[in-house]
Parts: C-alpha cells; sequence; structure tokens
C-alpha cells in the first residue's frame, strides 16, 4: 500500500542516517541542495542523527579536512562525520586521521575505491587497514558490481574486501551499497554470511523489491544499516521504502536506527 | 485527500525479460499486479510496454500487446500500448502513416524510440518521414536517455533533442531515465525544458533530492509525467514520492495524470 503520509509515519522511530553527503560537486547542480536545506528534510522526516562525508573529503585532502570540522559544528549534535581516507596521499592522510581522532571529530572513516582509483588491496591502503582494525574505527566503504559501463567500479568490487577481512578478522566494515547493481546485490549475503563484522546499507537507488527481506531472513537485521545517500537520493524514497518492508517491527527499528547507535556509540 | 489521486503510469514493462525471472511479468500475472496497483495505489491508468518488443522483435511484440490490450482484465485495468518503432517502417516508410493510424485504432498512444539498441537513426535528418506523421498527428514519442547515449560514455545527445523538439513542436517528447543516473543532477536537462515547449521528463528516477520540487518550481509542473519503471522499480515507491512532495494537490495531480492524459487527448487521429 503506498504511503500516504511518512511524515507522521516515523514520528516515533529513532532513524539514524549513516550515509549522507554534503557540499557541492561539479557535476551535481541542486537548485535548492544547500546544506542547511538537506539536514531540513532529514530531519523533516525523522532522522535524529546523520553521519556526512563531505564531497571536499572526496575530491581532495587537505582542504576537505579543513572544512569537514565546520560542519560538524554547525549542526552539532545531529551531525557526524567520516573521514575520507585517500589512498593516493597515504601518508598524508593518515596523518590528518590520527590528528581528527585526537580531537573526538569523526565516528568513522569512508574510503571509495572507484572516486580514487585504487583497489582496497592496493599497498596503499596496508597501513589503513592496520590503523583502523587496531583502534576498532568502523569503516564505510562504496562498493558495486563491477559488471557495470562504469568501469571504476571493478576497483569497489565487494568480493576485493575478502581477503582484507580474512587478515583483520575484527575490522568494522560497512559495504555500502551493499554491491550496487544486478545480482551483485544478492551475492553480498554471501559475504555477510561468512563474515560476523561486515555491514551493508542500501544507501542509493537500491530499490529492488525482496532484497532487504532477503538480507533479513538470511542473516537477520542486525548488520544492516539505513543510508540515504543524501543528496544523491531523496530520503522519502528511502524512507517509504523501508516502512514498506514485509519484516518484523523489531527488524525495521535495527535498520531505521538501532544498528547504528550500537556500531558508531551514540547516544539519544 | 491526496490518497486519492489519480496516477497514470506510463512506464511498465511486462512479458518475458530472457535477462532475468525476476523481472519477467507474464501475460496473467500482469494482469493480477495492474488491478493489484489499481486498488493499492490509485494506479487507474497504464501504457504498458512489452519486454518482447525490446528483445525480440518490435512488430511480433506490439501484435502481442495489440491482442492484449483488447482482453477484458487489461481493459478493466485501464490499460494501452507502447508502441515499438519497427525496422519494417523504415524499409517501406510510406507505409508508416497507415501503420501508425492501425496501431493507434488498436489501443497503442505512444511511440517508443530505442535508437542505439535497435539500431535506427532518431536523428532529425534522417527521421525526418516519421517526425513529420508524429507531428501532424501530436503523436507523442518517449526515447530513454540510455539510448541516446551513443558512445556508451554518457554523452548524452541533449542537443538533438533540442532540435527535433524545435522543428516538430506538436509533437510531445518524454524523456525517461531507465537504469541511467544521467537525468539527475545536470544542467543539460534545466536547459533543454528552458528552451523547448514540447519536452516532459518521465518522473521515475528523479531521485535527487528535492529533484521534482525544482524542476517544477522552474518550469512547471505540466512538463513531469508519471511514470513507476515497473518491474525494475517499486511502483509504491513512485507514487509515494509524488504523494510526500511538497508541491500542492493540483501539482501532484497534473504529474500524476493530468498531463498525460492531456497528451493523449491531443491526439488527433
Amino acid at each position: 500500500m503506498v504511503i500516504n503520509n511518512l511524515e507522521n509515519l516515523v514520528r516515533d522511530y529513532i532513524i539514524v542516517d549513516t550515509h549522507v553527503h554534503l557540499g557541492p560537486l561539479p557535476n551535481l547542480y541542486m537548485p535548492s541542495g544547500s546544506n542547511s536545506n538537506i539536514i531540513k528534510l532529514l530531519k523533516k522526516f525523522g532522522v535524529k542523527k546523520a553521519i556526512c562525508a563531505t564531497h571536499s573529503s572526496l575530491s581532495t585532502v587537505n582542504f576537505g579536512s579543513v572544512e569537514l570540522p565546520s560542519i560538524l559544528e554547525e549542526y552539532k549534535g545531529f551531525l557526524y562525520g567520516y573521514f575520507v581516507f585517500n589512498p593516493n596521499f597515504e601518508e598524508l592522510s593518515l596523518k590528518i586521521l590520527e590528528n581528527y581522532l585526537n580531537k573526538n571529530l569523526i565516528v568513522g572513516v569512508k574510503i571509495h575505491p572507484s572516486w580514487h582509483f585504487c583497489y582496497p588491496f592496493d599497498k596503499k591502503y596496508e597501513k589503513f587497514w592496520d590503523f583502523v582494525t587496531e583502534r576498532q574505527i568502523p569503516v564505510l566503504t562504496h562498493s558495486w558490481n563491477p559488471d557495470v559501463p562504469n568501469k571504476a567500479q571493478k576497483y569497489s568490487d565487494p568480493f576485493c574486501f575478502e581477503d582484507i577481512i580474512k587478515k583483520h578478522p575484527l575490522l568494522k566494515l560497512i559495504l555500502a551499497h551493499a554491491g550496487g547493481r544486478g545480482e551483485m546485490l544478492f551475492k553480498v549475503i554471501t559475504l555477510l554470511e561468512n563474515y560476523p563484522n561486515l555491514y551493508v546499507d542500501f544507501a542509493g537507488d537500491i530499490f529492488v523489491p525482496g532484497l532487504i527481506e532477503e538480507y533479513v531472513k538470511r542473516v537477520g537485521s542486525k548488520r544492516l544499516l539505513f543510508g540515504t545517500d543524501m543528496p544523491w537520493v531523496d530520503i522519502r524514497f528511502q524512507i517509504a521504502n523501508v516502512m514498506s518492508l514485509d519484516i518484523d517491527e523489531n527488524d525495521k527499528r535495527n535498520i531505521l536506527g538501532l544498528n547504528a547507535l550500537k556500531l558508531f556509540n551514540l547516544k539519544i | 485527500m491526496e490518497k486519492n489521486i489519480e496516477f497514470f503510469d506510463i512506464n511498465f514493462w511486462f512479458g518475458e525479460n530472457y535477462l532475468s525471472q525476476k523481472y519477467t511479468l507474464f501475460e496473467e500475472d500482469a494482469a493480477k499486479i495492474l488491478q493489484k496497483r489499481k486498488i493499492e495505489n490509485n494506479i487507474n491508468f497504464t501504457l504498458i510496454s512489452n519486454f518482447l518488443s525490446y528483445f525480440y522483435s518490435p512488430a511480433v511484440g506490439n501484435d502481442l500487446t495489440s491482442e492484449l490490450i483488447k482482453k477484458d482484465e487489461f481493459k478493466d485495468a485501464g490499460v494501452a500500448g507502447a508502441l515499438f518503432m519497427e525496422q519494417e517502417w523504415f524499409y517501406h516508410p510510406d507505409d508508416f502513416e497507415n501503420w501508425l493510424i492501425k496501431r493507434n485504432k488498436n489501443g497503442f498512444k505512444l511511440l517508443r524510440l530505442f535508437p542505439k539498441s535497435h539500431k535506427y537513426p532518431f536523428e532529425l535528418s534522417l527521421f525526418t518521414p516519421f517526425y513529420e506523421i508524429l507531428n501532424s498527428y501530436n503523436f507523442p514519442v518517449m526515447i530513454s536517455i540510455d539510448e541516446l547515449d551513443i558512445t556508451g560514455n554518457k554523452n548524452i545527445e541533449w542537443d538533438k533533442i533540442a532540435e527535433i523538439a524545435d522543428m516538430y513542436d506538436n509533437m510531445p517528447i518524454i524523456i525517461e531515465g531507465g537504469q541511467s543516473k544521467e537525468l539527475m543532477y545536470n544542467c543539460f536537462l534545466l536547459t533543454l525544458l528552458n528552451n523547448t515547449s514540447n519536452v516532459y521528463i518521465e518522473t521515475h528516477n528523479l531521485l535527487g533530492f528535492n529533484q521534482v520540487e525544482d524542476i517544477v518550481d522552474f518550469k512547471g509542473a505540466d512538463r513531469l509525467i508519471f511514470g513507476s519503471y515497473y518491474p525494475f522499480f517499486d511502483d509504491k515507491l513512485a507514487v509515494s514520492r509524488i504523494i510526500n512532495s511538497s508541491l500542492d494537490v493540483k501539482d501532484k495531480t497534473k504529474i500524476a495524470s493530468i498531463n498525460m492524459k492531456c497528451i493523449i487527448d491531443n491526439i488527433i487521429i
């Protein structure tokens, strides 16, 4: 049944959006897409906490690291940050990350192998994996089916992470977009079955009927996270998607926010 | 009140998708789903596109769709057909007009173009005889953005659409996003809307933050047309996005069904 009044429907839920982006990009023109409008819409549709990686952090190194704290400060208590590790500046990036950790500025690290054109098993990532595992920092990584026209997606094949997880069994890794497209979305379930510290989010345009139900059936709901990918995808699609799932109410609550509170150690 | 907004879905696929059983929708299942959508989501009218027309043969698919939409269970579900350009028509262009008239009588209300997949031109210079006829009947065409990406490098030929729209301004041209993200976040789309009067955008993958509202703010609600892209996309979400938009009811209704109904009412065959 179509959900008619999303705003009222989500009022009693704790919603944590674990996959938000802020700030401009040259190929992302949104006339009303200011940070304040994005945050306003998140709050309107029930989000209590959001974790963001700024676009500048993805596309720069120094510039992004300066911008992120000021954005987090502006929305303190609501907005939390991912530091973006850039393997093309391995030493510098790790140094900045360490500095961030000392100031308690972030709750996780994001990597985007396709954006940075670097496989996660590349040598440039080696120290990084040791670093985040040792400190138990959750890592959100872009993941996608390599068999798509965009060739850069090969760097983010979910199965590229398998050896890394084997080598670092305590690593808390979130496969964003759950593999992105086609049959990969279902193959990723086998990874979750095999590796207990692996999580997924369904951020972006991942609206395959029956997909989330299949995850819940096979691996339970405790490692499934709610992410919108705002502003790339409007939160109204994501909320309607989860609210209309044919799953137990507790599973819905886990996905919408309770799992994220626990994983990122956030308090409401 | 908004629960009663009536939807007209112009992008519903049925039939055999040989690449995926999950996306295959056989005739009897299609009838049931169309009825269910009518009851649950108020999708009272649907233009159906046959996978066979895309994967196998436009001519065979069109014939089968033509038979299907005569059946009571499909008539009850408010179904009309989406016509696929048949390669035969390029061999006998002089017969195109009669074919179009016949297909229209059989319940087809939109011509879908797949120039890249089916290897035929859509450019102004080469498709002129067909555009002339379509334009003379105000007959709408729909083209997927994937089909405009001739190089496969996301180099969408937006300018060609603008040229065609400018030359044949009685012919509504509906752009749909298919699987692509190229309808999102770009200035080509805004410029195209700003420089034409007969280009429309189908809504299913206007996924970006506030994108539906921003387009309405930019050019009004007249240029958006509801489509679900079922079964690749969940029709509940497509409907929900329009209902839960911040637009007024009048604009929501236009997008949901009125705009497409007007286009069909304007066909003068």
